[in-house]
This record gives structure tokens, C-alpha cells and sequence, in this order.
């Protein structure tokens, strides 16, 4: 009796810094974001409080909003299916090499984006893809072309920066996934006379389906909630839902409205990565 | 054998095109920096550190650096102890609502950026917390929380509770063991957590643009209201510091727990 109360003691001094930090800075800022979101702007820009559903009526009757729901599921869909097919052929490669030294080279260049921060990172993509940046300038060099071609503010450009914000948050889940796997089944389905590609689609991929669904779920929270990395290769205006909150808030300040906005794309953050981990299980167990 | 030669061959093709985007990025910035033209101009003009003589005497780049490195003083300790602590607790014992717990102490990992900062934006604004200093804290402390639990539950998995109950069993007294035993065997773990917690801090920006203001420009802020508004090459020579710093922090992290262990 003495020892179990002794056990609970020590659990809960332990998680007690950080469930009251969580609480105070995550729990709480979270209720008063949807308390927030049951309010209401004026003409006269001053912030009602009283409790209305004007702001999510707002979003389901606006088309503009509409347009930033689209442009934000084009993104993801982009994005994950370019992570992952990038991603993975890469990861594969990366474990099977021989050379340490070399390994440990590519695991460091795919590590190294979460030590950068992310404003250096797409500030390489602007230095890039800029009118008098590096790719237009190779391209005028060789004389292909004679005026820059916009690349920045586009939505090509959105897709590629974010992709290669995401792409370690795609490759370290499959990275893990890929060496916890037991080479003695991929030499066994080998031995008993499966080609190589047999061995892969039978064995391989689906004992690594977890790092998959954990990657690409991953993947898809962190795109449709990325807003640093659009607004500076894109700018504001750009129809993406984490822009659009963005922009609705610290421009037109209609914190309000911003709130709702917030709080729908929680929503629906949440809801398309539960739809895509049955999705993804789904296919997994038919796989196997 | 001959036939899989050319598959093998594309595989590897295709993935060093694959790590050569992951890096494109980072090293066109650094040959950036030293480039000595006035504007972003490619192929570039002629070597110079004229961009590092900049930063070096510019007034405001010094102020942010310096308000960065407070802010990651403040928050590495704080996240390493709070997430250190709760680490333990997470894989070394079973209790009612260990899921939960869990699930609230990875939450802010998922939850979409400007959520969470457009929460901390409300929430701190009604606190006056908004262009401080310790609003900047909270906020980061939550923010490289999961990230410091996570890599030191690492080191308490391999961390065998038999030496501890040893060290306990031959006389030592718990704080003994603590500092002793338990201490020293987690201390790769613990560096590892520090260094995510320090780095994750200076380059924040998801939650900072939202919540920091004029007062508190930190050195990430800084660079993004420069690239939003004008253009200035000496966010190359930032940029580059960022990328060095990065590179020595990667073999100190290599030679600590590994880089494949890091997830």
C-alpha cells in the first residue's frame, strides 16, 4: 500500500512541470481560441464577445474561403505524394549502403534541415527560384532564355520549398521503420526464388508501412498548417488556409474570425489524418 | 546478377538527385555570402566577406543575436528539466492516463503552426504577454518540449533500472544513485535533448512571428521581415552562420547518440 502510494507520488511530481507548462501554454490558449471563435467583428472593427456562429457561417458561405480549403488539400496532396516518392527510394538507399562513412554523410544531409531554421531554408528556395535568382541565372547563361521566368509567387514554388521543408519529416520515420526490419526475411523470400522487385512489394514495403503512415501523416499535419514557408516564396495573397488565417488576422485583424478559421483547420487537420491512417492501413493489409 | 545492375543504378541516380535538392537550398546561401555584388546577382561577381563586415558592425543584427541567445539560454534548460523529468516518468512507469499524457506532450508537434500560434496570439494578448520576454519563453519551451522528451526517452530506455536498484542495494543513498548512476548514463541523451531544445529555440519562427514584436525581433524574425520587405545580402552571411552551426552540431550529435537514432 505504502509503496504504491510512494509510486504514484513520484509519477506525479515527475509529470507535473510539464502538464502545468502544457496546460497554461497549450491547453488553455486552445479553449480560448474557440471561446474567441464565437465572437464577432464590427464595422467599427471592436470585438464582440457574445456567443454567435457568425464566423464559421461566414466560412461555409464565402467562396473565397472556399478557394483556400482547395488550394491548401491541392498542397497536401502535392507534398506527401512527392515526399514519399522522393522520400522513400532515398531512405531505401541511404540504409542499404555499405560504406559508413558515407551513410552517415546522407543521414546527416537529411537530419540537417531540422537544425536549420525554417526561414533559412526558404530563404535559399527565394535566393533560387528569384527573377535574378540562381536558376534564372544558369538558364540565361546558357542563352535559354532571354527574360527571367517568374518562378517566386507561384504555386509550383510553394510546392517545391515545402517539400523540401518536409522532407526529412517523410524519410526519418521510414529511415526507422526500413532498419528495424530483419534482413534475414528479405534473404529468405530471395532464397525461395523471388525476384528482387517480388522481395520489395511483398516483403519490404509492407513491413515498412509503418514508417509510411507515420511519415505521410506527419507530412500532412505539418502541410497543411506550414505558413512561413508560402508567404515568403508566395506572399500573402497566395489561396492557402494557414496563409488565409494568417492574413485575416494580422492584416484585416479580425481575430474573431482568424479564431474560427484557426479552429476549423484543427478540425480538418485531424480529420483527413485519421482518413488517411484507414486509408493507408487499408492498403497495407490488403498488401500483406 | 547482371540484370538488377540497372534498376540499382537508376535507385542511385535518382537518390543523390534527391539528397542534392535537400541541400541545394543551403549551399547556394553560403556561396551567396561571400558573393560581393550589392543585390542578389548569379553567376556572382567576385569574392568578398564584405556581408560578415556588415553584420559584424550592424547595430540590429548584434541586437537580435543577442535577444536569440537569451531566449535559447532561458528555454534549453527549462525544456531539458521539464522534459528530462517527464521522459523518466513516461518509460520507466505504468499508470492511468499514460496515453493521455503522452498525446498533450506531443501535441504541439502536430498541431498546425499557425494554430498554435494564432492560439498563443489570443491567449498571450490578453495576458500582456504579447512583445515580451517571457511570453517568447512560453512559447518556445512548449514548442522543443516534445522534441527533448522524446530524444531523452532514448537514453532512459537504455537506461538498465538493475544498476540503479545495485547502486541503491549497495548503500548508496537515492540522491547518491541519482547523481552517480542514473545521471551519467543519461547524459547522451541529455545532450542530444539540449542541443534540439537550444537549436529549435534561436531558429524558431512559426509562433514567434505571431506572438514577438518591435522589442523582441529575434535573429529568424529579423531575416524574415528583411526578405519580406527589402533585400539586404546580409542575410546571406546570417544564413550561412545558421548552416554552419548546424554542420558543428551534427557531429557533436553523431559522435553523441548516433544521427541514425534520431527520429
Amino acid at each position: 500500500m505504502n509503496r504504491r502510494w510512494r509510486h504514484r507520488l513520484a509519477v506525479a511530481g515527475l509529470l507535473a512541470p510539464a502538464v502545468i507548462v502544457l496546460v497554461l501554454v497549450f491547453v488553455l490558449p486552445s479553449i480560448d481560441l474557440f471561446r474567441l471563435s464565437l465572437g464577432w467583428m464590427d464595422a467599427q472593427r471592436s470585438i464582440h464577445s457574445d456567443v454567435s456562429l457568425s464566423n464559421y457561417w461566414e466560412f461555409a458561405r464565402n467562396p473565397y474561403y472556399h478557394r483556400m480549403v482547395w488550394g491548401s488539400l491541392k498542397l497536401t496532396v502535392w507534398v506527401a505524394c512527392l515526399c514519399l516518392l522522393l522520400g522513400y527510394p532515398a531512405t531505401h538507399y541511404m540504409i542499404h549502403i555499405e560504406s559508413a562513412i558515407y551513410r552517415t554523410v546522407l543521414y546527416a544531409i537529411v537530419v540537417s534541415p531540422l537544425l536549420i531554421s525554417v526561414i533559412v531554408r526558404t530563404y535559399g528556395w527565394v535566393v533560387l527560384l528569384a527573377n535574378n535568382g540562381v536558376v534564372n541565372g544558369t538558364l540565361h547563361t546558357f542563352g535559354l532564355i532571354d527574360k527571367p521566368v517568374r518562378m517566386l509567387g507561384t504555386f509550383g514554388s510553394v510546392v517545391i520549398a515545402t517539400v523540401h521543408v518536409l522532407l526529412p519529416f517523410m524519410m526519418l520515420p521510414i529511415a526507422s521503420a526500413l532498419q528495424g526490419l530483419d534482413p534475414a526475411l528479405e534473404r529468405a523470400a530471395q532464397s525461395l526464388g523471388a525476384t528482387p522487385l517480388q522481395t520489395f512489394w511483398r516483403v519490404t514495403l509492407p513491413l515498412s508501412m509503418p514508417g509510411v503512415l507515420a511519415g505521410t501523416s506527419l507530412v500532412i499535419a505539418l502541410t497543411l498548417g506550414i505558413f512561413i514557408t508560402p508567404l515568403l516564396v508566395a506572399g500573402p495573397l497566395q489561396p492557402l488556409f494557414a496563409i488565409g488565417i494568417y492574413y485575416v488576422t494580422l492584416s484585416q485583424l479580425n481575430f474573431p474570425l482568424g479564431a474560427a478559421l484557426s479552429f476549423i483547420l484543427l478540425v480538418f487537420t485531424l480529420a483527413v489524418i485519421g482518413l488517411v491512417g484507414r486509408l493507408l492501413g487499408a492498403i497495407n493489409r490488403n498488401i500483406a | 546478377m547482371r540484370r538488377y545492375l540497372r534498376p540499382a543504378a537508376a535507385l542511385h541516380a535518382f537518390s543523390v538527385l534527391v539528397y542534392l535538392f535537400l541541400l541545394a537550398p543551403l549551399v547556394v546561401v553560403v556561396l551567396a555570402s561571400f558573393n560581393s555584388a550589392d543585390f542578389l546577382s548569379f553567376p556572382p561577381r567576385g569574392l568578398s566577406f564584405r556581408w560578415y563586415v556588415s553584420l559584424w558592425e550592424s547595430g540590429v543584427w548584434g541586437d537580435s543575436f543577442q535577444l536569440s541567445l537569451i531566449v535559447m539560454a532561458v528555454v534549453t534548460p527549462l525544456a531539458l528539466l521539464i522534459g528530462t523529468l517527464a521522459a523518466y516518468a513516461l518509460v520507466r512507469y505504468t499508470f492511468p492516463g499514460k496515453g493521455v499524457i503522452t498525446t498533450l506532450i506531443m501535441a504541439p508537434m502536430v498541431m498546425p503552426q499557425i494554430v498554435l500560434g494564432i492560439a498563443l496570439l489570443g491567449y498571450f494578448s490578453s495576458l500582456g504577454l504579447i512583445d515580451s520576454l517571457v511570453g517568447l519563453v512560453l512559447g518556445h519551451v512548449v514548442v522543443t518540449l516534445p522534441f527533448t522528451v522524446r530524444l531523452v526517452s532514448i537514453s532512459v530506455h537504455n537506461l538498465d533500472p538493475v544498476l540503479e536498484r545495485a547502486a541503491l542495494s549497495l548503500g548508496a543513498t537515492p540522491l547518491q544513485t541519482f547523481r552517480k548512476v542514473t545521471l551519467p548514463l543519461l547524459r547522451p541523451g541529455l545532450v542530444a535533448g539540449a542541443i534540439f531544445a537550444a537549436i529549435l529555440s534561436f531558429g524558431e519562427l512559426a509562433v514567434t512571428l505571431l506572438i514577438a514584436g518591435a522589442r523582441t525581433t529575434t535573429l529568424p524574425l529579423r531575416i524574415f521581415n528583411y526578405t519580406e520587405y527589402n533585400f539586404d545580402p546580409t542575410i546571406n552571411a546570417v544564413s550561412t552562420i545558421f548552416v554552419l552551426l548546424a554542420l558543428v552540431l551534427i557531429i557533436v550529435l553523431d559522435r553523441l547518440i548516433g544521427l541514425v537514432r534520431i527520429k
